[in-house]
Parts: structure tokens; C-alpha cells; sequence
């Protein structure tokens, strides 16, 4: 038998080979030139990144649909393409956001931007597979990383709680994603989402217990990385013990990969699975929903509070999953869209947070942010667009991306879930514009510093410029969505 | 030899033994154990269904599987390690720092 090469489309294969290749350039800087200042590090990231879009986007106006490259464990399609950008986005801002830190100061800077980028390449891996082997080993890069940079503050005893909880339930769930895909293959014979689909459908498998077992377990594996309820519990203590820098980083990345890799193998591979699939995701959308919502109310920390919005947000978006997984083309350009928006609003908050600090030390409680809106006006007001965005209302990008959304699961004929969803948006409007409320008509408790409040606000270099980014573009998108919602619908089609 | 379904067993039994494992003991370290005792279950089904259906992919996935796995047990005993060192504890109990 005559050994058969790969095809492979080098130029759609850039970004990745960038973001990896700047990775060991970081580390090998720091590991020569070790010194304290994080500024050429993080500018050496962030210019890495930039590259990556910038290959991205230049790959993407020749594509005719899509290229297979190593025989299905690199697709690179328009979806792949808008996730890429997106995930590369959301690390550009969150590098800043770390540079902006000051508590990462004290630790060892260069393995800090080497982690984000290769949690970066591993999460664009994810995105851009359809081959299920190629999942886990991008998922498995991509949470590896994200365990060390949760403990990254080594002395901090909250940091390796994190870490270590993280660490456990993440492997749990990587089990039990790893036994789900050995049941597939062995249903299907492949671990090929498109060779899985052909045999599909000329063998109806839906009553094959070790095929819907196998569909089970990796809906538990994906839905721990994008906590869905009732695999959420890790999120809260998480979110809340990593430094709040890793903590943005990872609420909206992992996300977004984990999410991308569940939307191709729902789209690819679920529509075989019949009825009681769909059933299953559409009790998870509403369970993870409303429990989100339902406790972030009682947060009175505002990391937590947010992780709690995060879950919240999942469940909005396995909506759309559940409508795509009906056919609703709809479904999945709002998918994006709202992945895109949601990328900018959270990162937004998290950086209001890290920049509300002061010196080395963080502020995370609810109350820390009285009066916040006369002590540090530009912070109020950025934090005040994105509660509004978070919350979903007009005129920002949130409420675009639900708008897209819910219509497109009525369009898929699930009006009650989005009932539900339109529920549990009013609820959480609730505990968003309570922050508003905390920051602009409460007085400034007891220990604020009064410098802020005479001398002219001071926010670092970096977080001014995540604020920005993030501002313009949660207004951008709300007010002119039309360009990017055009892109996202165009987006939506997979390569099969 | 033997048929699937007896492979396919024992790797179910692995399994449930790692489920069980990671719920029931209360030392990190065995907790570590369990998760790697899972992933191996996978394994073996991999390869088990891979001699089965006569396709070299079950045999080759092992081998990633096995590098991620011996990957994510370095990561996992530095981090012991560190917590081990900053509070003299490896019981899951004892993390009560953060609410749950």
C-alpha cells in the first residue's frame, strides 16, 4: 500500500503557526533576557496576535467555502475563520487587561503571556477541527494551560484553590469527553465528524445505546468547559479565586472554543441523534439559564457575581445551539454575533475591575464600587455601558446579539424557551443595574481613597486601551450591527 | 479471542472505578489517580474497538491520549505540590477558602 500525503493549505494554517511560534518566541526571550518589566513581553503578544488576524483576515476573501487540510483535523471554513478572530480578539484584550495588573507584577512575567498564547493556539485548534481526536488534544492544550494560570499567583492560597479545583473537575470532565468519544467511534468507526455523519445516514443509529451513550458523555465534558448547569459548580470558586486578569481570560475564550467545537458536532453529528437529544439540550439552556440568573443575585463579590452572569450567558447561547440543531440558519450567525458581543461586554467589566484596584490590591466586593461614580467617573460610565450590554438592552450590542438569537429559536418553533430566555433576561436586569445603582447613588463608604476623588483619575496605559476596545465596540455594535451581523450570517455555514 | 463486549466491560468497570474514585476519596492525590484511571478506560476502549473494526485510528488516538494524559498529571501534582507546600494538606476538604 502506497503511503497517501495529507493535503495541506499552508496559508489557512498562519494564524495557528503564528500564535504557536510567538509563544516559544516569549518564552525563549524570557528564558535569555530575564527581567521584571512585563512591557516588551506583553507588546511581543499583542503584536503576535495582531499578526494572527491579520492572516486570518487575509485568508478568509479566497476561501471558496473551505479547506480540509490533514485530512480533516484542520478545517478551515468562514466559521472557523469568525471564531479565530474572535478568540484572537478576546486574548489581545486580555493581554492588556494583564498588563494592566499590578499584582502580576510580582510574578515571573514572560510564562504568563507563553500560556496565554498557547492556551490561544490550542483554543483555535478546537474551533477549527472536525475531527474529534483533534477536539480533545486542542481542549486539553487549551485547559492545561489555563490550570497553571489560575495558580499563577503561587503564594496566593485562594489562587491554588483555584487551581486545584479547576484542575480536578476539568480533568473529570476530560474524562468523561474522552470515554464519550471512544463509544462514538466505536458506533461509528471514525472520530471523523463528516465520515461519523455519512455513516449516520446510511445507518440510523439512534437506538444504539453506546452511540447516544457516547453523545451523552460529551455533552457533559463540553457543557463543565462552558459551565452549563449542572456542571457549573466549579465556575463560581474559579472565577473567584484566579487573578482577576486569568479570570477575563477565561470567561471569554474557553467559552467561545468550547462553544464552537459543541456547535460543530451538534450541527455535524446530532441531527442523527433524534428527539430526546434535542430535549436534553433545551432543558440545559433553560436549567442553566435561570440558575444563573436566579444566584447571581446574591453575589455580593463582584467576580462571583460575574461568573454567575457567565453561566447566565452559556445558557442564552445553548438556545441558539438548540435552534441550530433544528437547521435555523439564523441560529448560528446570531451564535457568533452573540459570542462576539459577549466577548467585548465581559472582558469590559473584568477590566473595570482589575483597573478599579488600587496599588496591588483588589477590590472585588459590590460595595467597593460605591459612589464609584463621582470617585472614578470613567470607570463608572465604561461599567455602566457594559452592565447595560450584559443586561441586554438597547442601544448596545447585547441587545442585537439576543435579539438575533431568540429569533431565531422562534423561528425554530421553541417559543417557550424563549419565554424562558425573555424571563430570565428581566431578572437579570435586576443585579446588572444594581451595580449601576451602587456606583451612582450610594455614598463612598468608609476607606476610599481621597486622592481619587481631588486629583485627576489615573488608569494605566493598558486598561485604558481594553476600555476603549471594548466600549466602542459594545456601542459599535449595537448601534451599527449591520456589517458584522452580515458577516456572522455569512459565517454560520459549516463545511460538511 | 476474547470478544468485544468482554474489553468493553472492563473498560466500563475501569471507568465507573475513576467516576467513583474522583465523588467518594477525599485525598487530591487519589483523586488524580481516579481521573487518570478514566482516562485510561478510554483508552482501552479505543483500542479494543479499533482491533474490532479492523481501523488503525483506535490505536493511534491511545498514543495522544496517553502524551495529554502524562501532560495534565505533571500539571496536576505541581500544583499538589504547591498547595501541599503552602498549607501541609492535600485533603479536598480542607480547599474552603472560596464559598461553594
Amino acid at each position: 500500500m502506497t503511503p497517501v500525503f495529507p493535503v495541506i493549505h499552508w496559508p489557512y494554517l498562519l494564524p495557528v503557526i503564528f500564535v504557536v511560534l510567538g509563544a516559544v518566541a516569549v518564552l525563549l526571550w524570557d528564558t535569555f533576557f530575564r527581567s521584571r518589566d512585563r512591557t516588551f513581553l506583553a507588546a511581543l503578544t499583542l503584536t503576535t496576535l495582531a499578526a494572527a488576524g491579520g492572516a486570518t483576515l487575509s485568508a478568509l476573501p479566497g476561501l471558496p467555502g473551505g479547506a480540509v487540510s490533514f485530512g480533516g483535523m484542520f478545517v478551515f471554513d468562514r466559521f472557523s475563520g469568525f471564531v479565530f478572530i474572535l478568540i484572537l480578539i478576546a486574548s489581545f484584550i486580555s493581554v492588556l487587561i494583564a498588563a494592566a495588573q499590578m499584582s502580576l507584577d510580582e510574578a515571573p512575567a514572560g510564562e504568563y503571556f507563553a500560556l496565554i498564547l498557547f492556551a490561544t493556539s490550542g483554543m483555535m485548534l478546537m474551533a477549527g477541527t472536525r475531527n474529534m481526536l483533534m477536539i480533545f488534544i486542542g481542549l486539553e492544550i487549551l485547559s492545561l494551560s489555563l490550570y497553571v494560570l489560575a495558580g499563577y499567583l503561587r503564594f496566593d492560597l485562594r489562587g491554588n484553590e483555584a487551581a486545584l479545583k479547576y484542575f480536578l473537575l476539568g480533568s473529570f470532565a476530560a474524562g468523561f469527553l474522552l470515554f464519550g468519544m471512544a463509544m462514538i467511534y466505536g458506533a461509528a468507526g471514525s472520530v471523523d465528524l463528516a465520515r461519523i455523519a455519512s455513516h449516520l445516514h446510511s445507518h440510523p443509529l439512534s437506538r444504539n445505546p453506546a452511540f447516544m451513550l457516547g453523545l451523552g458523555f460529551i455533552t457533559v465534558g463540553l457543557g463543565f468547559k462552558v459551565a452549563a448547569v449542572p456542571f457549573n459548580m466549579w465556575a463560581p470558586d474559579v472565577y473567584e479565586g484566579a487573578p482577576t486578569a486569568v479570570t477575563a481570560f477565561m470567561s471569554v475564550g474557553p467559552k467561545a472554543a468550547a462553544f464552537a467545537a459543541f456547535f460543530r458536532i451538534v450541527l455535524m453529528v446530532g441531527g442523527y441523534a433524534g428527539e430526546n437529544f434535542i430535549a436534553v439540550l433545551w432543558v440545559m439552556a433553560a436549567l442553566t439559564m435561570t440558575v444563573g440568573n436566579l444566584v447571581a443575585i446574591w453575589q455580593a463579590n463582584i467576580k462571583r457575581m460575574l461568573a454567575f452572569s457567565s453561566i447566565a450567558h452559556a445558557g442564552y447561547i445553548l438556545v441558539a445551539l438548540v435552534a441550530a440543531q433544528r437547521g435555523e440558519a439564523l441560529a448560528t450567525g446570531g451564535f457568533l454575533y452573540y459570542l462576539l458581543v459577549y466577548s467585548f461586554m465581559n472582558l469590559g467589566a473584568f477590566c473595570v475591575v482589575v483597573a478599579s484596584g488600587r496599588g496591588g490590591e483588589e477590590r472585588t466586593r459590590i460595595a467597593d464600587f460605591a459612589g464609584m461614580g463621582y470617585t472614578r467617573p470613567v470607570l463608572a460610565a465604561a461599567m455602566a455601558i457594559f452592565m447595560v450590554s450584559l443586561a441586554g438592552l438597547p442601544p448596545t450590542g447585547g441587545f442585537v446579539a439576543k435579539f438575533y438569537i431568540f429569533s431565531a429559536a422562534i423561528k425554530a418553533g421553541y417559543v417557550w424557551l424563549v419565554v424562558v430566555a425573555v424571563l430570565n433576561s428581566v431578572i437579570s436586569v435586576y443585579y446588572y443595574l444594581r451595580l449601576i445603582v451602587v456606583m451612582y447613588m450610594q455614598e463612598p463608604g468608609a476607606g476610599v481613597d481621597e486622592g481619587a476623588v481631588a486629583g485627576p483619575e489615573r488608569v494605566s496605559s493598558y486598561a485604558f486601551a481594553a476600555l476603549l476596545l471594548a466600549v466602542i465596540a459594545t456601542l459599535e455594535l449595537g448601534l451599527f450591527p449591520g456589517a458584522v451581523i452580515e458577516f456572522a450570517l455569512r459565517s454560520g455555514v459549516l463545511l460538511n | 479471542m476474547a470478544p468485544l463486549e468482554h474489553y468493553l466491560i472492563v473498560s466500563a468497570l475501569l471507568f465507573a472505578i475513576g467516576v467513583v474514585g474522583v465523588v467518594v476519596r477525599r485525598n487530591a492525590i487519589v483523586v488524580v489517580m481516579s481521573i487518570e484511571l478514566m482516562l485510561n478506560a478510554g483508552n482501552l476502549a479505543f483500542v479494543s474497538f479499533g482491533r474490532f473494526l479492523n481501523s488503525m485510528d483506535g490505536q493511534l488516538i491511545v498514543f495522544f491520549v496517553m502524551g495529554v494524559a502524562a501532560a495534565e498529571a505533571a500539571i496536576g501534582l505541581a500544583i499538589l505540590i504547591l498547595i501541599y507546600r503552602n498549607r501541609e494538606s492535600t485533603d479536598v476538604d480542607s480547599l474552603n477558602l472560596l464559598k461553594l
